[in-house]
């Protein structure tokens, strides 16, 4: 097999084929860290290799598996993690110019619980800055593979683009409010919010305590469940850590979704372009294909609400966050310095008032799902946008805010699981994630639907010419 | 009644923060909105509604 051919393999093909020892992790590893080279100067995916760690992890790996010892579905993995998890003595910049030269002496929960299960850490993904601003100067913009003159979305951009160009098998993202369902989206891969709590947010940089996740990002659902698999369980480091649940979301992708109550909600489905509202519609029909009912459902405080109710906790848990970096507030780009300085003046009454509105959303939500198992939508209402991002010149940061309607962010309110998963490309070529959320803890049944649309679809199958 | 700018410095002066004119001005502006959409859910609708705040630790099995 060639480098490309092994690291176009999915997640899973690369397990099987691990465990039967056809290929080594070593093999693996070097394809990903050759297509790497060759691959990511057109995608800045990267802040930072590993490749002598990588190297004796997978050396160690293939020992232990020539020697009878597989331990599961991702022994001997290459993966990749977003740069604000921490990793014992490799550089964790956060993706900004504070911590340039920070070396981390543990390693955060996730990355422990990764190799644990045999993975091998071969870099970390350039994101957002503090996973809320821009991408600093010093680190460049991430191009997305499917058009490099477009963004890959936000603020896990990394790990969208370099799974979707397959650098590596999986990534971990994180989300606040939609970081890894809209670079999932804009990448044409799947990016896997978890029920909050199920994954480990110990020695993840924080955006927002009470909005946080954490969760893989991959080509396929199917590798998807392998990742969360790995990566899953309870932390009592993590204080919102929740039990495991003891579910194999591996096997939970039946391919049936007969039966299944499918709601679509009005007010999480307005205002897309036309070629998303097409995308959308085309994706509802093959679901009603494979079984499930449909129904239209509303959600109109989330709808009105969500957004605007989540960016304010968000930055106001931000900036009692970045209190001990205030003297460096100019070093920071313009859109995590604002989110700071927006937080730094919020009041007690609009954050608790931003609190009282989650409640809201929660209670709504956990009303539809009673008489629904899933709820599916667009991600955002438009193909990835052209770089630079931002706001257009002479448009205020105001406007931005008020003008600000999110699909993703009230699943962060609620901490329901939700997923995207590759619907297909607007005439431009540029690609589009179809939005499947479900009940908290029920990340299978979100999956186990992810996996049954996307077997009945050919996006999963297609790569970037690169 | 809109926040102003003076007030929104002297904030982010007792924050420790020190701020641009132009940062003062564009938080000024966003706080603002923040009102504006926070005021079509006034107090008197939210009086049954606690917080969700932080999501409780939960013990292992």
């Amino acid at each position: 097999m060639t480098t490309q051919n092994l690291t176009t393999l999915t997640l899973a093909q690369a397990s099987n084929l691990v465990k039967t020892k056809k290929i080594s992790p070593v093999e693996l590893t070097q394809a990903c860290l050759d297509r790497i080279d060759a691959i990511d100067g057109k995608l800045n995916s990267f802040l930072t290799l590993c490749p002598n760690e990588a190297l004796a992890a997978a050396r160690y790996a293939e020992k232990e598996i020539s020697n009878g010892r597989h331990i599961g579905d991702f022994h001997g993995i290459p993966y990749a993690v977003k740069d604000i998890y921490n990793t014992a003595g490799i550089r964790t910049t956060h993706g900004s110019k504070v911590f340039k030269d920070n070396v981390p002496e543990a390693d955060c929960t996730a990355v422990t619980n990764l190799n644990n299960a045999g993975g091998v850490l071969v870099g970390k993904n350039h994101c957002l800055e503090f996973a809320c601003g821009n991408h600093h100067e010093i680190h460049g913009e991430v191009h997305n593979p499917w058009n490099l003159d477009h963004s890959p979305g936000g603020s896990s951009s990394g790990s969208g683009a370099s799974v979707a160009a397959s650098l590596i098998f999986g990534s971990m993202g994180s989300c606040t409010g939609g970081s890894i369902r809209g670079p999932a989206s804009n990448c044409s891969i799947v990016g896997h919010k978890p029920t909050y709590g199920l994954v480990s947010r110990h020695g993840v940089f924080p955006l927002s305590w009470s909005l946080d996740h954490a969760g893989p990002m991959t080509r396929t659902v199917e590798d998807c469940a392998i990742m969360l698999q790995a990566v899953a369980g309870y932390d009592p480091k993590d204080p919102s850590s929740v039990a495991n649940p003891g579910v194999d979301y591996r096997a939970a992708l039946t391919g049936n979704i007969r039966g299944l109550r499918i709601g679509v909600p009005k007010e999480l489905n307005e205002g897309c372009d036309d070629a998303v509202a097409s995308l959308i519609k085309d994706a509802i029909a093959v679901l009603l294909d494979l079984g499930a009912e449909i129904k239209e459902v509303s959600l109109p405080i989330a709808g009105a609400h969500a957004t605007m109710a989540g960016s304010v906790i968000t930055w106001s848990e931000e900036a009692q966050i970045h209190a001990p970096w205030f003297d460096q507030i100019q070093d920071y780009t313009e859109g995590a310095r604002q989110k700071v300085l927006t937080g730094a003046v919020v009041t007690g009454l609009q954050y608790h008032k931003a609190q009282q509105i989650r409640r809201m959303v929660i209670d709504e939500m956990n009303d539809v799902l009673k008489r629904v198992d899933l709820l599916v939508g667009p991600v955002a209402t438009s193909a990835p946008g052209r770089l630079p991002t931002g706001p257009a010149p002479g448009t205020k940061a105001a406007d931005s805010v008020a003008a600000e309607r999110s699909f993703s962010r009230p699943f962060n309110m609620t901490g329901a699981p939700a997923v995207s998963v590759p619907c297909g490309f607007t005439p431009e070529g540029l690609p589009i994630g179809l939005h499947i959320a479900g009940r908290f803890l029920d990340d299978a049944t979100v999956l186990r639907a992810a996996h049954a649309y996307e077997q009945a679809t050919p996006w999963h199958t297609m790569h970037p010419d690169l | 009644m809109p926040i102003t700018q003076r007030v929104i410095r002297l904030r982010l002066q007792k924050a420790g923060i020190n701020a641009h004119e132009k940062q003062v001005e564009s938080t000024t502006e966003i706080y603002n909105v923040i009102e504006e959409k926070f005021a079509e859910l006034p107090p008197a609708q939210l009086t049954t509604v606690e917080p969700a705040f932080i999501q409780p630790t939960r013990k292992a099995p």
